[in-house]
């Protein structure tokens, strides 16, 4: 499982990336509660390609079977970014063709 | 309710059959109706096709994959249809007297029952430099091993579902 890093500043902020040129699903990247009103940044970066974002809702014991929901963007071929309004368990980047990169900030 | 900020809003365009040019030529679907519907009626043991464009609005986002759903009935009660999707995105300029882009697309559709209304969908790609014209050719195997509708099969209609920007 992806794991979210530390970012240097004054209050808790943490960020993420990965890109993939190879396979399907990424590793899910687990979103823990952060402060109120702290939110999240995801965005989808194509090199080439095409790829989506998927969450999911279900617990974190159930992350291997996990129920998997595309992102409203659906699958992309241009760069998107989009903003997590509610808790999640955790998001994953999906790889549909070429090189495509998830990048997370909150 | 959605999870995300954004929230995917999509538009339709439709047109009946009534709308659809048969292909010239032996392998033209023939206009027909059913009921009310005036429908384009593909032959069974045979490759039966019909064309149609659509234009779409500036506030369609083009970056993004698109549904073309087929209504379509026959009077058999099972069974599959063997439909192809052709396409050709075209922008003021573009020479549309060439084939069609990419491959292909092929849909295996169920039917549902003895004239009920079917509707079935293709994944249409992003137009590669956002041109507006979209040109259809859809096309029924009725001739392909694994068309097993042994009967004509009636178009109804064709939808294009778009996302907005």
């Amino acid at each position: 499982m992806g794991i979210l890093i530390k970012r240097q500043g004054r209050f808790q902020s943490w960020e993420y990336q990965e890109t993939m040129t190879s396979g399907t699903y990424s590793e899910p990247l687990r979103i823990p509660p952060f402060e109120p009103g702290q939110q999240i940044s995801v965005s989808l970066v194509i090199d080439t390609g095409e790829g989506k974002i998927q969450f999911t809702t279900s617990g974190d014991d159930n992350i291997d079977s996990a129920i998997w929901q595309d992102w409203p963007l659906g699958a992309c071929i241009e760069t998107q970014s989009d903003l997590l309004l509610s808790p999640v368990t955790a998001i994953r980047l999906v790889r549909i063709s070429g090189t495509v990169t998830m990048e997370v900030v909150t | 309710m959605s999870l995300w900020l954004n929230r995917q809003t999509t538009d339709i365009l439709e047109l009946p059959a009534t709308g659809i040019k048969p292909a010239g030529g032996t392998k033209a679907a023939v206009p027909d109706e059913l009921g009310i519907a005036s429908v384009l009626k593909f032959v069974n043991n045979s490759e039966n096709c019909a064309s149609m464009a659509f234009s779409l609005p500036p506030h369609c986002n083009f970056s993004r994959d698109m549904n073309v759903l087929i209504g379509w009935a026959t009077a058999s009660t099972s069974g599959d249809c063997r439909w192809g999707l052709s396409y050709k995105w075209a922008a003021a300029g573009t020479n549309i007297n060439s084939s069609a882009d990419g491959e292909e697309i092929s849909l295996f559709a169920t039917n549902d029952g003895s004239y009920e209304y079917n509707r079935s969908v293709f994944t249409l790609p992003a137009p590669p430099n956002q041109e507006p014209v979209c040109i259809i050719m859809l096309t029924r195997y009725g001739n392909h091993v694994d068309d097993t509708i042994n009967d004509s099969v009636f178009l109804v209609g064709v939808l294009l579902n778009y996302i907005l920007k």
